[in-house]
């Protein structure tokens, strides 16, 4: 982890897009959530007893707790998302509980946009031909895939719909104008 | 646009994806090959216009090869397999 008066986020210059027309359109940072790749092989009553949640083992699907979220990435690879700040405790608590487990700390790569919203899907769907209906991608659905031209990982939080959007922190602000860009016509139309 | 199921993942948008060449190509014995046939296995492909054994790699999603037997003139996908399997006999 980087000192803490070092650390600012790609997204620290841009401004929350709140949901002030009531369109039903909010785009927001979840700054410095702990992320953690863990690849390997991983038994399912380890994760439960450290993290108190299942391991997801479907592809497309996370599990998800009080404080923590385990994301499907591959048939031996996910990615575990905390609260800010715990990624150093979280490294710990995993490495010790998975002994046949690569565990890596990639909070630092990492940014996490949260987009929400009865609009969200819409504005989604211009970035991927992923079918986002809650009928195929419902809540607790999350995957690794091409989004308007650059590698994410989308996971539905809830059917509301709220999606957070992991993407690497280079391509962060260039994610951020993209959906601030593809959502300025529903806003417009709303206004 | 074309779709291409994962076997892992599902359908996905071909550009998630990179094709890896032909499949099953066996490594000579690099001690009792002939030149002619080390320079077949090194270079040589089948190209054909048809059923066409690919490997492919699911490069934005979840980062594993799979099989997938695909008609090269139409785009038609007929089958698609794991890494570890051998073509599949009746799209040969
Ligand atoms: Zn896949």
């Amino acid at each position: 982890m980087a000192e803490a008066w070092q650390r600012q986020s790609p997204l620290a210059r841009r401004s929350p897009m709140d949901d002030d027309t009531g369109a039903g359109l909010a785009m927001t940072e979840r700054e410095f959530l702990a992320k953690i790749t863990v690849r390997g092989k991983v038994a399912d009553d380890a994760i439960r007893d450290a993290l108190g949640i299942a391991l997801p083992g479907e592809p497309n699907t996370a599990c998800s707790g009080k404080d923590h979220a385990i994301l499907w990435l591959g048939p031996d690879e996910w990615l575990v998302v905390g609260p800010p700040d715990t990624e150093k405790e979280l490294v710990s608590t995993l490495a010790t509980a998975l002994p046949d487990a690569a565990v890596i700390d990639v909070t630092e790569g990492y940014a996490t946009i949260r987009l929400g919203g009865p609009l969200a899907r819409e504005v989604l769907s211009m970035g991927t031909p992923l079918d986002l209906h809650p009928r195929e991608f419902a809540a607790g659905a999350a995957t690794r895939t091409l989004f308007a031209r650059t590698t994410v990982i989308l996971h539905k939080i809830s059917d509301d719909p709220v999606f957070d959007i992991h993407v690497e922190r280079s391509q962060a602000e260039y994610l951020w104008t993209w959906l601030e860009t593809a959502s300025r016509p529903y806003r417009d139309a709303l206004r | 646009m074309m779709l291409i199921p994962c076997p892992w993942c599902g359908d996905r948008l071909d550009a998630e994806f990179t094709c890896g060449g032909e499949a099953h190509i066996m490594r000579p014995d690099p001690a009792t090959a002939s030149d002619a046939e080390w320079a077949d296995y090194l270079f040589m492909r089948e190209n054909p216009k048809g059923l066409h054994h690919e490997r492919w790699f699911h490069a934005h999603g979840c980062r594993r090869w799979f099989h997938m037997t695909r008609d090269t003139a139409s785009h038609r996908i007929v089958a698609v397999y794991a890494i570890t399997e051998s073509a599949p006999e009746a799209s040969g």
